[in-house]
């Protein structure tokens, strides 16, 4: 197996001296989808913040494809960026911009920065977003603006774009977690099968222990900017989720809590 | 050390703050009126002169000669849509460039905040004196004026509406890996059309307005023949000049309230 992603002592201190990561060490190997697990505020999304980057990490190195990230400059991140896709909490959606629009954007970090500008994607991007579009079940709404589609379709709309990086890395930051049970299932399924057909790696934040387990094939425990666990479904047990989530215990089970 | 402050203290010092503000309130008022001597005798003695003058020499609004009139007030229409138009394009430069999350770098944001803000406190009046002493009287001050003022006006708003934006569709086209123009275009733009439209048409208002007194201080337009008929005490022609800028005014506003309407 490829390592995709190797991530080695990463630290994150925030102004004000808050330590959001005390030195997380974490291996992605291709086609694995990781779920990390753990109760707000633990450092999850700050974790997947600093992989591509959209947080500065304060210690500590993160090396992609075997290529360590410490350039600062702009093009080598651009290029970085453009080869892992972001699914994210509230969608982050252009929401007066259409649906296929918003799909396509995923295809900006490989295009020439004019082109990108003027929007001249290629009639092959065009078709493969199409396509993509109706592969996750909006097929009618390709010309939607955004901000008509419920919570769900959002959500797939933003799988849609990430996918569209062909990426070899997919950060999902709590997917998940604005939505219904039912709208849930749909999406964690849209982001499992279309990893894995593509043999896209994954890792997603969540904090639902019950859905960690049944899609994960690795579940990484963080707790108060630590890791705490590393290693299959089967391997968590109660206790060690008891120990995750100590005094959070709540989170645990939290379903569309709508924040 | 946290000091204990018993509810009913605290209520007896709020109302203590109550009186001393209203007592410097008071003050105030009185030493005004006794420093610019308002008497109100006079102001109400002077209301039937008022009256009289109103309607026996500015009432009924001279009707002659109006195609006198379309110069003027088509003057004034174009110095409103032109000083929109450029004032809308320069500012909209400016507000990205001084916008917290668009500026390429925080000084160019601190440097144009700086000049902008002085630009707009300095009444659009002003800038129309100081401009025709420039360039003399005639249309080009009064424009220029409209332009300066209107740029900075815009930029300000413009910018602030550009931070209000969520900023949750720029951090997704950062993350895939689109460069700042791209962001900008895909991102910023398409959110911050409703600001651009109702900031732009506000904008356009103000300027009707603004461009039809700027020929009180010889800078062209319609205010220029109001100025020269009540110089000239032609009391008519000015009520009928009034007649017409209010007319000007209602037909421009009932216009930006329909493209309002039919564009957010």
């Amino acid at each position: 197996m490829t390592t995709i992603l190797q991530v080695e002592g990463l630290v994150k201190s925030y102004a004000g001296g808050t330590l959001a990561l005390k030195g997380i060490d974490l291996t992605v190997e291709a086609g694995e989808f990781i779920a990390v697990i753990g109760p707000s505020g633990a450092g999850k999304s700050t974790l997947l913040r600093c992989i591509n980057r959209l947080i500065e990490p304060t210690e500590g190195t993160v090396a992609f494809l075997g290529e360590a990230m410490n350039s600062k400059s702009k093009s080598s991140l651009r290029r970085w960026r453009s080869q892992i896709g972001m699914i994210f909490q509230h969608y982050n959606l252009v929401n007066r911009s259409s649906v296929l629009e918003n799909v396509l954007h995923g295809r900006l970090g490989y295009m020439s920065p004019l082109a990108g500008v003027f929007s001249r994607y290629s009639e092959e991007d065009k078709q493969a977003a199409i396509a993509l579009l109706h592969k996750v079940g909006l097929e009618n709404e390709v010309f939607k603006r955004a901000d008509e589609l419920s919570g769900g379709q959002k959500q797939r709309v933003g799988i849609g774009r990430a996918i569209m990086q062909q990426p070899q890395l997919i950060l999902a930051d709590e997917p998940i977690a604005s939505l219904d049970p039912k709208s849930s299932a749909v999406v964690m399924d849209t982001i499992y099968e279309n990893c894995r057909e593509r043999g896209i790696a994954c890792l997603v934040n969540l904090h639902q222990v019950e859905v960690a387990k049944k899609y994960a094939t690795r579940i990484v425990g963080i707790k108060g900017g630590a890791k705490v666990f590393d290693g299959s479904p089967e391997e968590l047990t109660e206790e060690m989720i008891y120990n995750i989530y100590q005094g959070k215990e709540h989170e645990m089970h939290a379903q569309a809590a709508g924040e | 050390m946290s000091q204990v402050v018993t509810p009913h203290i605290q209520q007896r010092q709020k109302k203590a703050k109550h009186m001393v503000s209203l007592a410097l309130l008071a003050g105030a008022l009185a030493f005004s009126i006794w420093y610019v001597k308002f008497d109100l005798i006079e102001f109400i003695s002077g209301i039937p002169l008022f009256l009289n003058f109103l309607f026996t020499d500015f009432l009924p609004p001279n009707f002659a000669n109006m195609d006198s009139y379309l110069r003027p007030v088509l003057d004034t229409l174009i110095f409103a849509v032109v000083g929109t138009f450029i004032s809308s394009a320069l500012g909209l430069v400016i507000a990205f460039l001084m916008a917290r999350n668009t500026a390429p770098h925080p000084a160019v944001r601190i440097v144009l905040r700086g000049i902008v803000s002085f630009v707009r406190n300095v009444p659009f009046l002003v800038w129309a004196s100081l401009l025709v002493v420039i360039f003399g009287v005639g249309a080009m001050p009064g424009l220029f004026s409209l332009l300066v003022f209107g740029t900075c006006f815009l930029a300000r708003v413009y910018a602030e509406s550009i931070e209000e934006l969520d900023k949750e569709a720029t951090e997704a086209l950062e993350a895939s890996g689109a460069t700042y123009g791209q962001i900008i275009k895909h991102a910023i733009i398409p959110q911050f059309m409703p600001g651009y439209f109702s900031w732009t048409l506000f904008m356009f208002e103000i300027n009707i307005r603004a461009s039809a007194i700027l020929g009180l201080v010889g800078a062209g337009g319609i205010g220029s023949n109001l100025k020269q008929s009540l110089d000239l005490f032609q009391y008519s022609r000015a009520s009928m000049i009034i007649v017409i800028l209010i007319v000007l005014i209602l037909a421009v506003e009932f216009l930006t309230q329909r493209i309002r309407e039919r564009i957010l």
